[in-house]
């Protein structure tokens, strides 16, 4: 394989060890709403082995230790400084005129413990506008902007070679920061405004998005199917694009046998438009009709839950139906473990993690061509998120053939061997590469 | 002076576990013991007994000229048996007095008379036999979950024994010139007597009595005595105050709470000649005569709409209690007793009532029900009615 060739490279040949990236996250493990933090903690896993780097979230947790890894939350207070000093009060009366990169040099110790104070104000003003206790929530803007002062004055030595950026949240924060410090900058897409919102929203949050594409260096999309995007709808050019698949940890998987006498078909992800929730129960229902003994499992929760159990109930249909709520990882692998399809029907999906998860365990699944995992499970059933008949057709042959559901299992374990972190971190070294190694 | 019926409710549901989807086929465990328990104890020593030594200490005073109806709903009575002994024997004592007229229901609180016919009269036997064991008591009254009332019940509780029957009275019939304050016969039969409810003065003291934007508020025994005496002069016969008994509580921050309007009520009212009085009393032994009240399709004692909303007015609501009775046939020819009880437990009307979306729709919250939303009650007993079905079912 091409990626595993580059693997190997990155470790042997072309060490870039020693080089600092400084990523900009907004979630980390265990502080998550979504896949973001998982993806980023896969991403810093691998890559720790070849490059230096620091991690920075908005807010910090003591269990967000890793190994190798620096961590900065920006509500964490730094240590305690005189704020006393006349110099002080002058400069809090002119930041704007600082610049403190080139200022380094020539401070003094009074002027040193200004700038440490600053930073600390910036950090309190994180920790202020954070203290509703999410991460997204009310004011997600106000939250931006405020990460992008606190992570620009913090970092504004640039004493890091590169800047890794993942998701909008962080695009302000990495192109102030690249502009003061001149790094290269990478931004990382895991999804886009216009999966969330559909293509046609132009709102303040896919402005922060082109603004950010436009401006960075390069781009790391996590499937073709987002690179296409990102040209589509931001006029991105493609060449400044990347492809880099996410990875997957190997996870404990075991089968289970269920109580319900049907068949189990299973969802998982947040109950939103992106995830197409009105076209599985289009499918469902078409598959109920050909086949009632079958079950849809939908776990998860989000704005369209109460339409779509509404639905279900509208349509007498709840018997075939079961709705979690919101689910823990442990229930997940529960479901997963006695489920006898996967079905994904979003509308779209810039990778698709559920899925991959879903062939971990064993199961078929069947997604739509609007995902980015489509690339990676080769041998998943697929159709077009709106062609329920087709959905419908798929998840029926694999509930009504032994052979055809053995047949696909297996061959997804096939797809399964070309899903890494190993690989997505060698993809990202070599996007590392084209600009550390000029240096 | 026209009678006062008066006539206290008593019902507490079994209310569910949180029941997580992933215990479907696993765990049969579906009620929350200790939160019933608690409820009921609270429930008890805050207004049920509080309350019964009113009535007792009226019992005493008035004699003949005070009497009182009660029902209690054999889940309500199970669960005193468990948690509240002393109001069991507080009622007991009621009963010795001689003051009270049990009136019967279904034993599970059910909306079974619109569903299961079948299982409705089954419940309703059920609850006399409870009266009869308990209370030496024989009903001859009836009154059904939420009252809810239409002519095709009046056959099936003439042959249950029952010579009357507790009823709403929409306050749209009253432009016509049908009053509540009548008793009515029901025009399927001339063996059953309609006691129909004064919705308006049922509500000052159930609905509105502590609700200080209410006009009336606050509401004293002068004033009500006085909307009574009233009433004498358009020919009313007797005026049925009917009320949850919980509703008979001593909420802080009133001015006058109500087992003291009560207990003033009463003195009042008999001063004036008023007397308080039960079914069995009021028809002596004859047939009622009288004008019919007919009622075609079902209504309730609900304020306001008297319609069955807030019980089966949704959709989730609907799938919820269709799936429910679709295991009829198939609990009854198990016979086993586990899943027979889960099921009528299952039954009682509060269920479906958490799972109205009336109060978020309007911004309110639903205070009776133990769930953060409409939706989580529907999903909950789902999941709980699922495991049912397995256990059903299976062979």
């Amino acid at each position: 394989m091409k990626q595993e060739a580059a693997i190997i490279n990155a470790r042997t040949r072309e060490p870039l060890s020693g080089r600092r990236i400084l990523m900009i996250g907004w979630e980390f493990p265990p502080l998550q709403a979504g896949g973001l933090g998982v993806a980023c903690e896969g991403l810093v896993r691998a890559l720790r082995l070849f490059v230096d780097i620091t991690f920075v979230v908005p807010v910090f947790d003591d269990r967000m230790a890793m190994e190798g890894v620096r961590v900065v939350g920006m509500d964490v207070e730094a240590g305690e400084f005189d704020i006393t000093s006349p110099e002080w009060e002058r400069l809090e009366g002119d930041q704007s005129q600082l610049d403190f990169y080139m200022l380094d040099a020539r401070l003094s110790d009074e002027l040193r413990a200004g700038f440490l104070q600053q930073e600390r104000i910036q950090r309190r003003k994180m920790k202020e506008i954070l203290a509703d206790g999410q991460v997204y929530g009310p004011q997600l803007m106000r939250k931006v902007s405020t990460y992008a002062e606190a992570v620009a004055d913090v970092f504004g030595k640039g004493d890091f070679d590169l800047i890794h950026a993942h998701d909008w949240l962080t695009y302000p924060a990495a192109v102030r920061l690249k502009k003061k410090t001149g790094k290269p900058l990478l931004l990382h897409v895991h999804a886009l405004e216009t999966d969330r919102a559909g293509p046609g929203v132009r709102n303040a949050i896919y402005q922060v998005e082109r603004f950010g594409l436009h401006m960075c260096d390069r781009v790391i999309a996590v499937s073709e199917y987002t690179r296409r995007l990102i040209v589509e709808h931001y006029q991105v050019p493609s060449d400044k694009i990347e492809a880099v698949h996410n990875g997957i940890d190997p996870q404990k998987v075991f089968r289970a046998e269920h109580h319900v006498p049907e068949k189990i078909v299973a969802f998982v992800g947040r109950l939103t438009h992106q995830k197409g929730p009105f076209f599985l129960l289009e499918t469902a229902m078409k598959v109920i009709a050909r086949y009632p003994e079958v079950r849809f499992v939908v776990a998860g929760t989000g704005d369209k839950m109460k339409e779509m159990i509404n639905w279900t109930a509208y349509k007498g249909l709840s018997r075939h139906f079961l709705f979690t709520g919101h689910v823990t990882r442990q229930k997940v692998s529960q479901l997963l473990s006695v489920a006898d399809v996967y079905f994904m029907p979003s509308v779209s999906e810039p990778f698709g993690l559920s899925a991959v998860e879903a062939a971990q365990f064993g199961i078929p699944c069947v997604v739509s061509q609007q995902s980015g995992v489509s690339e990676l499970l080769v041998h998943a059933l697929k159709a077009d998120y709106w062609d329920t008949d087709a959905l419908a057709e798929h998840i029926l042959r694999l509930l009504t053939d032994p052979e055809e559901h053995r047949q696909r299992i297996e061959l997804q374990k096939l797809d399964l061997q070309h899903i890494s972190w190993d690989l997505a971190a060698a993809g990202v070294m070599n996007q590392y590469r084209k600009f550390l190694q000029k240096n | 002076m026209p009678a006062i019926c008066l006539y206290f409710q008593i019902h507490q549901p079994y209310r569910l576990n949180a029941y997580d989807f992933t215990r479907i086929g696993e765990d049969a465990d579906y009620f929350s013991d200790d939160f019933n328990h608690a409820i009921m104890r609270q429930m008890t020593t805050e207004v049920y007994l509080p309350a019964n030594r009113i009535l007792l200490e009226l019992m005493k005073k008035y004699g003949e000229e005070f009497r009182v109806c009660f029902s209690i709903s054999g889940l309500a009575w199970e669960q005193m048996r468990v948690a509240a002994p002393e109001l069991i024997d507080s009622f007991r004592t009621l009963n010795d007095w001689g003051g009270v007229e049990w009136v019967g229901e279904t034993y599970n609180h059910s909306l079974a008379s619109l569903y299961a016919r079948s299982e409705f009269e089954r419940q309703v036997m059920a609850h006399k036999q409870l009266m009869e064991q308990e209370l030496g008591a024989v009903c001859t009254t009836f009154r059904n979950t939420e009252m809810l009332y239409a002519n095709d019940l009046v056959s099936d509780l003439v042959r249950m024994g029952f010579r009357s029957v507790l009823v709403p009275f929409p306050e749209s019939l009253e432009s016509t010139s049908k009053s509540p304050n009548r008793i009515y016969r029901s025009p399927v039969s001339n063996r059953l007597a309609c006691i129909t409810q004064n919705s308006r003065l049922s509500a000052e003291l159930g609905r509105f009595f502590y609700e200080p934007s209410h006009r009336h508020y606050p509401l004293n025994a002068v004033k009500f005595v006085q909307w009574l005496d009233e009433l004498d002069a358009s020919g009313a016969e007797v005026v049925s105050i009917f009320l949850d008994y919980g509703a008979v509580s001593t909420r802080t921050g009133a001015r006058e709470q109500l087992p003291n309007f009560l207990k003033n009520m009463v003195r009042v009212a008999t001063a004036h000649g008023h007397l308080f009085r039960t079914p069995v009393q009021l028809l002596g032994g004859a047939t009622p005569v009288g004008e019919k009240y007919d009622v075609p399709a079902p209504i309730t004692w609900a304020y306001g709409d008297h319609s069955l909303d807030a019980f089966t007015g949704n959709d989730l609501q609907q799938e919820a209690i269709n799936r429910l009775y679709e295991l009829e046939d198939a609990v009854m020819g198990l016979g086993d007793g586990n899943i027979l009880r889960a099921w009528s437990r299952l039954q009682s009307s509060d269920h479906f009532y958490y799972m109205t979306q009336r109060f978020e729709e309007r911004g309110e919250v639903n205070l009776f029900s133990p769930y953060e939303s409409a939706l989580e009650a529907y999903n909950n007993f789902l999941n709980v009615l699922t495991d049912l079905e397995l256990r059903a079912h299976r062979r």
